[in-house]
Parts: C-alpha cells; structure tokens; sequence
C-alpha cells in the first residue's frame, strides 16, 4: 500500500470492477440480448475508467494521445458492435426471451429458418 | 498494489468471458464474447504498459481495437449474408 497514488488507483479500480461486473453479467444473464446489453454497456465504461487512470499516470504525450485514440475508437465500435450482433441474431431467427407477443415482428411470431429476412442486405 | 489487483481483476473476467465463448449456445453468443474477450485483452495491454512503462505496447492494444472491430463486423456479415465482400 505503499505507492497508493489515488489520480491513478481509484480509476482503475473503478474500471476493473465494472470489466468483472460486465464479465458476470455475460456469464449469468438469461439471454443474448441481456448478455449484450451487460457487455457493451459495462465494458465501454469499466474501460473508460482503466484509460483514464493510464493516461493520468504515463504523462508522456505519446502515451495520452494513443490512450485517447484507444478510448475514441471503443466509444465508437462498441454500440456498433453490439447492434451488428443483435441484428444478424434478430433476423437470423434466434428468438428474444420476452413475457409478452413480439411487439418488432411483423409476422406476428419469432422469425423462423425458412423466413425471408427484411431485406436481402441490411447492411447495404 | 492496485495495479496487481487490477490484473487479477481483469483476468478472472476474461476466464468467466472465456467460460462463455465454450458454453455458448448459440454463435451469437460467441462472436459478442469474443469482442469482449478482445476489448479485456486491450486493457490488460494498458494495464501491463502502466506497470511496466513501455510503451510501445499501447501501439499493440491500438492495432488489437480496429482488429477486434473489423472481426465482429465480418462474422456478423458472414452469418448475416452468407459472404463477407461483395
């Protein structure tokens, strides 16, 4: 406990409980969307804190521009990330736990194999 | 001290993450545990580069981050299309 520097520690610490907690939650959640929600969410966040306690303690300026590059990038691709996944789940027929009807679908039910999907490439 | 702890930390989630990646079943499961298992190999990257000052390595969890990306993007494309390119 000696070198405890609190511009660096409690950043990190923050971030790493908040990687473990995103890790418990894709371990534990029912379901694939639940599992991206805690993913995407926890992860962006838990390595949001971990850059900023790095780039409060490599003060060189070549280690902050690559550490702001590294966060920019993650804000960036992890919503991206996370939605390209849900959808190619969605439409590739892998069924969401809900309690209810299947408010998005418009057939009515989840959608099958044998279904056309929406469109023939949703991402063109 | 608390830079150890962090790296224990950040291990343990990445063998639960890993535990995902064999159970999962489905593979959508997989490719969103493999981007997490990307994005938690890039902070235990800047953790080791703050533990052990060199920092050449954060060059290495910048190229990890687009690789991570563009694999997500092409598995998701694959299964969503059948190809990857046009």
């Amino acid at each position: 406990m000696n070198d405890f520097s609190p511009l660096r520690d409690i950043p990190i610490l923050i971030g790493s409980f908040f990687v473990l907690t995103a890790a418990v939650g894709v371990l534990r959640f029912p379901d694939l969307y639940s599992r991206l929600h805690a993913s995407s969410k926890l992860v962006t966040l838990g390595s949001a804190g971990i850059f900023l306690g790095a780039a409060l303690e490599l003060t060189e300026a070549a280690a902050f521009t690559r550490l702001a590059a590294i966060l920019l990038f993650q804000f960036l691709t992890t919503p991206l990330s996370a939605y390209l996944i849900a959808q190619a789940a969605y439409l590739r027929a892998l069924p969401p736990r809900l309690s209810g009807p299947d408010e998005w679908n418009q057939l009515g039910r989840h959608p099958q194999p044998g279904d056309e999907p929406p469109r023939e490439d949703p991402t063109g | 001290m608390i830079l150890n702890l962090a790296l224990v930390i950040v291990t343990l989630s990445t063998l639960l993450v890993a535990a995902r990646v064999l159970r999962g079943p489905s593979w959508g499961d997989r490719i969103m545990a493999f981007d997490f298992l990307s994005v938690n190999l890039i902070v235990l990257i800047v953790l080791i580069t703050v533990k052990t000052r060199l920092l050449v390595l954060l060059d290495a969890a910048l190229v990890l981050s687009l690789l991570g990306f563009l694999t997500t993007v092409a598995l998701t494309r694959y299964l969503l299309t059948g190809r990857v390119m046009r």
